[in-house]
C-alpha cells in the first residue's frame, strides 16, 4: 500500500531549494501504485510523446502504440495529416489495428467489420440492423467515429494529452521552441537503419535524471570526456518545463574523410555547441549542427522502461543514401554505446531504491540542479 | 445507376467452394468480387443484400471507391443502407 502521508512529506522535501532538497522518495521508483498515479497525473493529464511522424510517413500509414497500457493509433490520413485516435472499435471495443500497416481503403474492424476511414469517420456497420441491413436508427455514423486524442507535433515528435485537460500544445512547447528557434522549421529526415531500442530495468525517471546532468560524464563516458570535458558543459534549466545540459565543444569525429551536412543557416555558435534536453516527461532530445536524436521513454512498469531511439539528419541524402550508410552506422553505434554505458548506472540506481532508509538522496547544489529541476517538476505534478 | 435485376440463379459450385475456402485475411478486392458475383446469382432479396453488403465493405477496404459507391447505391435502393454512410452524406 502506498503511504500517501509519507509520499506528501517526501514530495515537500523535493521542492526545497536544491541545496536543502532530497530526491523523490523510493516508492515512486518501486511501487506499482505510485506508477499508476504517475500514469494518471503525469502521462494522461499532461503532454507526453507517443511516437514519431516518421512512424507513419505515407498517407494511409497507421501504427498502433501501447501508451502505458492505453491503445493508441497513429495514422496519416489521405490528405497527409497525422492524427491520433484511441485504437479501439466503437462497437464492442475490439483493438482495431494490431500492427503497423498501410490502409489504402477503410480500416475494417477484424471482429464484426465496422469500418472507419483514415480520418476516423464511421463508414460501415454491416448487418447492424439485422442480416443484410446496414443501418439502424440507434447508431448515428456522424457521432460514432473513432475517438480522437489531443495531439501536437514538434520536431517530428507526436505528443498526446489523453485527458484533454492540459494547456494548449503550443503553450506547452513554446519555451523549448524559443530556446531552439535556430532549428525551427528545419526539415528532419529519420536516418535509415538508425533506429534502435533498449530494454532497461529501471524506472523511467532514472533515465531522465541521468540524461539531465553532465556530472557523470567523466566517470561513465570516459570516451566522450576525452574531448568533451566536464568544464566544457553548461546546465540548461527551465523551471517546471525542461532541463538538461549543453556542450561547448561539439566535434564529430566519425570519419577522416566524410561528414554529415549541417542544417542550413544556423548561427555560428552551433559550430561548437550541442544541447541535450529532457522534455518532461518522456523525451530525451539531442541537437547538433549535423544531426539530432530523440529517445522516447516508454514506461512499462515501475522498474522497466523501453528506450526507443531515433536519429535524424539534415538532408534526405544523409538520412537515406548508401553514400552515407557507413557514416550513419558509425553514428548510431557511437550513440548506442553511450546509451548502453548509462544502463549500468540507471539499473544500479533502481536497485538502490530498495534500501528502506534511502531518503531520495542529496543533490550537488552545483552539478545536480538540472536533475533537481526535473524532480521539482515531478513532485509538483504528483503533489 | 442501378440496372434491371439480374437473372437469379444458384451460386455455382466453384463459387460455393471459393467461399468455403475463403480465408478471413484474403485479399479484400478478390473477396469483394466474389460476393458481387454471388449477389447476382442468389434467389432472394435477403441473400442479395447479404452479398452486396460484403461486396461493399470489402471494396471499401480495398480502396476501390468507385465500386464501393456502386454497391452502396444498390444497397440504398434495396433498403439496406442510408445515405448517412456515404462519404459526403
Ligand atoms: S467490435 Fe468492431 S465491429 Fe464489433
Ligand atoms: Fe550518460
Amino acid at each position: 500500500m502506498l503511504d500517501h502521508t509519507a509520499l506528501a512529506k517526501g514530495l515537500a522535501a523535493v521542492c526545497r531549494p536544491v541545496a536543502e532538497a532530497n530526491g523523490l522518495p523510493n516508492a515512486l521508483y518501486t511501487s506499482p501504485e505510485a506508477f499508476a498515479l504517475e500514469r494518471e497525473r503525469i502521462f494522461q493529464n499532461g503532454w507526453a510523446c507517443a511516437g514519431f511522424g516518421a512512424d507513419v510517413p505515407n498517407p494511409g500509414d497507421a501504427a498502433p502504440v501501447d501508451f502505458l497500457g492505453i491503445p493508441l493509433l497513429l495514422i496519416r490520413d489521405l490528405t497527409g495529416q497525422l492524427r491520433v485516435f484511441e485504437n479501439v472499435c466503437r462497437h464492442r471495443g475490439m483493438i482495431l489495428v494490431a500492427e503497423p500497416k498501410n490502409f489504402g481503403g477503410v480500416i475494417r474492424c477484424p471482429y464484426h467489420s465496422w469500418c472507419y476511414s483514415q480520418d476516423g469517420k464511421l463508414r460501415a456497420t454491416p448487418h447492424v440492423g439485422g442480416p443484410g441491413i446496414n443501418a439502424h436508427e440507434s447508431i448515428a455514423p456522424e457521432t460514432t467515429g473513432l475517438t480522437p486524442v489531443s495531439m501536437g507535433i514538434y520536431m517530428d515528435m507526436v505528443f498526446v494529452n489523453i485527458s484533454g485537460s492540459a494547456e494548449p500544445f503550443e503553450d506547452f512547447i513554446a519555451p523549448l521552441r524559443t530556446r531552439w528557434q535556430d532549428f525551427e522549421g528545419k526539415p528532419l529526415f529519420r536516418g535509415e537503419g538508425s533506429s534502435f531500442m533498449l530494454d532497461v530495468a529501471c524506472n523511467w525517471k532514472l533515465a531522465v535524471e541521468n540524461y539531465c546532468e553532465s556530472y557523470h560524464l567523466p566517470w561513465i563516458h570516459p570516451g566522450l570526456n576525452s574531448y568533451s570535458r566536464l568544464e566544457d558543459h553548461y546546465h540548461i534549466e527551465a523551471r517546471r518545463q525542461f532541463s538538461g545540459q549543453g556542450t561547448l565543444v561539439y566535434d564529430p569525429r566519425l570519419s577522416e574523410t566524410q561528414a554529415f551536412p549541417d542544417f542550413t543557416d544556423l548561427p555560428p555558435k552551433w559550430e561548437k555547441f550541442a544541447e541535450y534536453i529532457a522534455i518532461y516527461p518522456n523525451i530525451l532530445y539531442g541537437v547538433h549542427r549535423d544531426h539530432t536524436f530523440a529517445i522516447r521513454l516508454d514506461p512499462k512498469a515501475a522498474n522497466q522502461t523501453i528506450e526507443n531511439v531515433e536519429i535524424y539528419y539534415t538532408t534526405e541524402d544523409a538520412a537515406k543514401s548508401p553514400e552515407y550508410a557507413d557514416l550513419r552506422k558509425a553514428n548510431a553505434a557511437l550513440w548506442k554505446d553511450v546509451f548502453i554505458e548509462d544502463i549500468f548506472v540507471v539499473e544500479g540506481m533502481q536497485k538502490g531504491r530498495g534500501a528502506p532508509n534511502f531518503d531520495g538522496g542529496r543533490f550537488s547544489a552545483v552539478m545536480d540542479s538540472p536533475t533537481h529541476c526535473f524532480h521539482d517538476w515531478a513532485a509538483t505534478r504528483l503533489g | 445507376m442501378i440496372g434491371p435485376p439480374p437473372a437469379l440463379a444458384e451460386i455455382p459450385e466453384d463459387m460455393a467452394d471459393a467461399f468455403a475456402n475463403a480465408d478471413r485475411n484474403a485479399d479484400p478486392a478478390t473477396l469483394s468480387a466474389l460476393h458481387a458475383a454471388a449477389a447476382e446469382c442468389v434467389e432472394t432479396l435477403p441473400e442479395r443484400r447479404f452479398h452486396l453488403t460484403h461486396a461493399w465493405v470489402l471494396a471499401m477496404e480495398a480502396g476501390a471507391s468507385d465500386k464501393a459507391s456502386m454497391f452502396a447505391e444498390r444497397l440504398i435502393e434495396l433498403g439496406a443502407l442510408t445515405k448517412a454512410y456515404l462519404k459526403d452524406g
